[in-house]
C-alpha cells in the first residue's frame, strides 16, 4: 500500500506540475463543451422537432382570434405566447420583438375582426338572396370591408415555418369564414320557415386524411445541444488523456526511470497502477466538471441545461465504463509508441478519427446513412449513446449494459495489447 | 559459486532481435565480495547490455548470471533487493523536487517514516546536496543530477552497486567528490561494479577491471597488473588503446 500510494502520489505530482496537460485535461474540454454547445444550439433546435415561440396578439379577444389560437395550438408545431415578461402585447410590441430576432414569428388579430367578418357573411348571403329573388326590395350593391391578419417574421425564419404558419391560418380563418356563411344562411332562411321553427344545417365529416407511416417509423430521439454536445465533448476530453499518459509512459522508458522502476522490487506493476488510477480519477473529475458545467452553467447561456436522467446508479456505471476505456486506450498508445510526438500526433489523430466514427463530432442523425453503419466500431459511440439513453430515455442500468460491456471488451483488450506488446519486446 | 564471489556470470550471452551479432558474447566473470570491479570497453562493447542483465532488465539469451548464489533466471525479485543501480540516463522526474524523487525511490525500495527521512538526509549531505533538496531536477546542473541520481541508487543500503557510467558529463568537482565517495563506500563492505569511459578514473579506483570490445572479455585482472602485462604501456589508458584499437567506435 505504501508503494502504491507513493506512486499516486509522485503521478498526481508529476502531471499538476504539467501545466499544458493540465490544460489539454480540464481548460479545453470547458472551453469546448461550451463554445460547441452555444454554437451548435441554433442549428441543432433547427433540426430538432421542438415547438416553435409564436408571439400571439388578439387584444379583444375575438372569437377569430380565439379560434385560429386553438387551431394553431393543435398543430402541437408552436407554444404560443400572449405576452412577454408579464407585458401583454400589442402590434408594436409584437413587431419589436420578432424584428429584434427575439421570437420567429408573431401573430396580431385585428380590433372588430369578427365583426367585420359577421358583416361580410351577412352581406354575402343577402347579396344571393336579393339575385335570386328571395328577399323584397331592389338589388342593392355591398361593400365588403377585407379583415387584415397581421404575421411578422424574423428574416432568417426558415420557408417551411412561413409555409406552416401560413396554412394554418388560411385553413382556420377558412373553417371560420365558411360556418358564419353557413350560419348566415341559416339564420336568414329561418325567418322564412313557418312558426318558430328554426333552420340548423349541420356539417358531416367529409373528407377523413388517413396518416399513416410508409415503412416502421424512425424512433431516433433528437438530442438537443446540450445533450449532444456536454457528453460528446467530455468522452473526447476523457480519451485526450491518452497524450499525457502514453507520454508519461513513454518519458519513463525514455528517461530512464523505467529501468529503475524495473529493477527495484515488485515496483512495476505497482507504479503502473497508481499511474492508471490518477488518469482513471481525472476522467471522472472531468465527467463531474462538465457535466456541471452542463447542468448549471450552460443554461445562463439561455440554452437548456443538461437533465442528467433519474438513473444516478446507471450514470455511474456508464462513467466507470467509460473512464476504463480510456485509460486503457492510453496505456495501449504508451505501450506502442516510442516517442512523445509520435504519442501526439498518432494519438491526437485515431481519437479525431473514433470521435468522427461514433458521432462525437456530428450527432448520428445528421450523418449520412452509410456512415452512420461505422458507429458500431467506436468506443466513443458505445458511450455516447450510454449518455444519450440515460439523458433522453431516462434509461435504466440494464438499457445500458450491453453498450457498457462492449466498452469493458474494449478496455480489457487494449490492456491486453499494451502490456502483451510491452512483455514481448521484453523477452525479445 | 567459486569462494568469496558474489557475482558469477557463466558463459553469458545476449543477441537482441534483427542483429546478426551477439551484444555480449560467451561472457565468464567472476566478481569478489566488497571489490570494485570495472568494466571496461569501447562504445557498443556490451557492458551495458551486461549490466542489465545483471539487474534483470534483459532475459539472458545463454549462460547463467548468479548473484549472491541467486539466479537471475529465476531468483529477480530476492536480487532486486540486495542490488542498487546507478544507470547511465539520469533516471529520476526532473519536474519533481530531489526530495520528491528520493521519498518516491526510498518508498519503492519500502523505506518509510523516519528511516527515509534520516537516509535521504544522510546521503545528501555526504554528497553536498542538503540545500538543494527542495528545488526540481530539472534546475540542477549535470553534476548535481549525477550526484542525486548516485544517491537514489544507494538509499536501500545495497549490498552490491551497479554504477552505469556515473561521472559522464560531470565537472571535476562533483567527479572528485563521486569517486570519493565510491571509495568511501567500499570500505562499509559495498561490492561496486563500475563502467566508466574515464580509464584514470577507473585505474584509480577500482581493484580490479575487465575490457569489453565486441561483447567478449579480452582481458581481467588488477589496473597494476594489466600495465605490466602489457609491454610499453604505463597507464590503463595506454593498455586499452592497445588492446581495442585506435579505429572509432559508433
Amino acid at each position: 500500500m505504501n508503494k502504491f500510494f507513493a506512486s499516486f502520489v509522485k503521478e498526481v505530482l508529476l502531471l499538476i506540475r504539467d501545466r499544458a496537460g493540465m490544460i489539454s485535461l480540464f481548460i479545453m474540454p470547458i472551453i469546448l463543451v461550451f463554445v460547441m454547445t452555444v454554437i451548435e444550439d441554433s442549428a441543432l433546435n433547427a433540426t430538432a422537432d421542438k415547438q416553435i415561440s409564436m408571439l400571439f396578439s388578439n387584444p379583444q379577444n375575438d372569437s377569430l382570434g380565439i379560434a385560429i389560437k386553438n387551431g394553431l395550438e393543435d398543430t402541437k408545431a408552436f407554444t404560443i405566447l400572449e405576452s412577454v415578461d408579464g407585458k401583454a402585447l400589442d402590434k408594436q410590441s409584437l413587431e419589436h420583438y420578432v424584428s429584434a430576432g427575439k421570437y420567429p414569428v408573431g401573430i396580431y388579430i385585428p380590433e372588430g375582426a369578427t365583426d367585420t367578418l359577421r358583416s361580410n357573411a351577412r352581406k354575402v348571403v343577402m347579396k344571393t338572396f336579393a339575385e335570386i329573388g328571395l328577399t323584397s326590395g331592389e338589388t342593392k350593391t355591398y361593400d365588403f370591408d377585407s379583415v387584415v391578419i397581421n404575421i411578422f417574421y424574423d428574416p432568417a425564419v426558415r420557408n417551411s415555418l412561413k409555409a406552416l404558419v401560413d396554412g394554418a391560418i388560411g385553413q382556420h380563418s377558412a373553417n371560420i369564414v365558411g360556418k358564419m356563411i353557413s350560419e348566415m344562411y341559416s339564420e336568414i332562411l329561418s325567418d322564412f320557415l313557418p312558426g318558430e321553427k328554426k333552420l340548423n344545417v349541420n356539417y358531416p365529416t367529409m373528407i377523413t386524411v388517413n396518416k399513416q407511416y410508409a415503412s416502421e417509423p424512425d424512433n431516433t430521439i433528437i438530442p438537443n445541444s446540450t445533450q449532444h454536445n456536454v457528453p460528446s465533448w467530455t468522452l473526447f476530453a476523457m480519451f485526450f488523456i491518452v497524450i499525457p499518459l502514453a507520454s508519461s509512459i513513454i518519458q519513463e522508458k525514455d528517461g530512464g526511470t523505467y529501468m529503475r522502476l524495473v529493477t527495484m522490487p515488485k515496483t512495476y506493476v505497482t507504479t503502473f497502477i497508481g499511474k492508471m488510477v490518477v488518469y482513471f480519477i481525472v476522467c471522472l473529475l472531468q465527467v463531474i466538471i462538465l457535466f456541471s458545467m452542463g447542468v448549471y452553467l450552460i443554461p445562463l447561456a439561455g440554452i437548456p441545461g443538461l437533465q442528467l436522467g433519474t438513473h444516478f446508479d446507471a450514470l455511474v456505471i456508464a462513467v466507470l465504463a467509460s473512464a476504463f476505456a480510456a485509460v486503457a486506450f492510453g496505456v495501449m498508445m504508451g505501450s506502442f509508441c516510442t516517442s512523445y510526438q509520435q504519442a501526439a500526433s498518432v494519438g491526437v489523430i485515431l481519437i479525431i478519427i473514433l470521435a468522427s466514427f461514433g458521432g462525437l463530432w456530428m450527432p448520428v442523425y445528421l450523418m449520412p446513412k452509410n456512415m452512420q453503419g461505422l458507429l458500431g466500431y467506436s468506443p466513443m459511440n458505445w458511450a455516447l449513446t450510454n449518455f444519450y439513453d440515460l439523458f433522453l430515455r431516462n434509461a435504466g442500468i440494464k438499457d445500458i449494459l450491453p453498450n457498457v460491456f462492449k466498452l469493458f471488451l474494449f478496455g480489457t483488450g487494449c490492456f491486453i495489447v499494451g502490456f502483451g506488446y510491452k512483455a514481448l519486446k521484453k523477452v525479445k | 559459486m567459486s569462494e568469496n564471489a558474489i557475482i558469477e556470470i557463466v558463459n553469458l550471452s545476449k543477441t537482441y532481435r534483427g542483429s546478426d551479432r551477439p551484444a555480449v558474447d560467451h561472457v565468464s566473470l567472476t566478481i569478489r565480495q566488497n571489490e570494485i570491479f570495472g568494466l571496461l570497453g569501447p562504445n557498443g562493447a556490451g557492458k551495458t547490455t551486461t549490466i542489465s542483465i545483471l539487474c534483470g532488465l534483459f532475459a539472458p539469451s545463454a549462460g547463467e548470471v548468479y548473484i549472491d548464489g541467486l539466479s537471475v533466471k529465476s531468483d529477480k525479485e530476492k536480487i532486486k533487493n540486495i542490488i542498487g543501480i546507478v544507470p547511465q540516463d539520469i533516471a529520476l522526474y526532473p519536474s519533481l523536487t530531489a526530495y520528491e524523487n528520493l521519498r518516491f525511490i526510498g518508498r519503492m525500495y519500502g523505506l518509510k517514516g523516519a528511516v527515509l527521512k534520516q537516509r535521504i538526509g544522510m546521503y545528501v549531505e555526504l554528497l553536498g546536496l542538503q540545500d538543494s533538496l527542495r528545488k526540481k531536477i530539472n534546475t540542477f546542473s549535470g553534476g548535481m543530477k549525477r550526484r542525486i541520481n548516485l544517491v537514489a541508487g544507494l538509499l536501500h543500503n545495497p549490498r552490491i552497486v551497479i554504477l552505469d557510467e556515473p561521472t559522464v558529463g560531470v565537472d571535476v568537482q562533483s567527479r572528485n567528490l563521486m569517486v570519493q565517495y565510491l571509495g568511501e563506500l567500499n570500505k562499509t563492505g559495498t561490492t561496486i561494479i563500475y563502467t566508466s569511459h574515464y580509464l584514470q578514473e577507473a585505474e584509480c579506483l577500482c581493484s580490479r577491471v575487465a575490457f569489453m570490445d565486441n561483447g567478449k572479455i579480452i582481458i581481467k585482472g588488477s589496473p597494476k597488473e594489466l600495465i605490466s602485462q602489457t609491454p610499453g604501456c604505463q597507464t590503463l589508458e595506454e593498455v586499452f588503446l592497445k588492446l581495442t584499437g585506435i579505429d572509432l567506435r559508433d
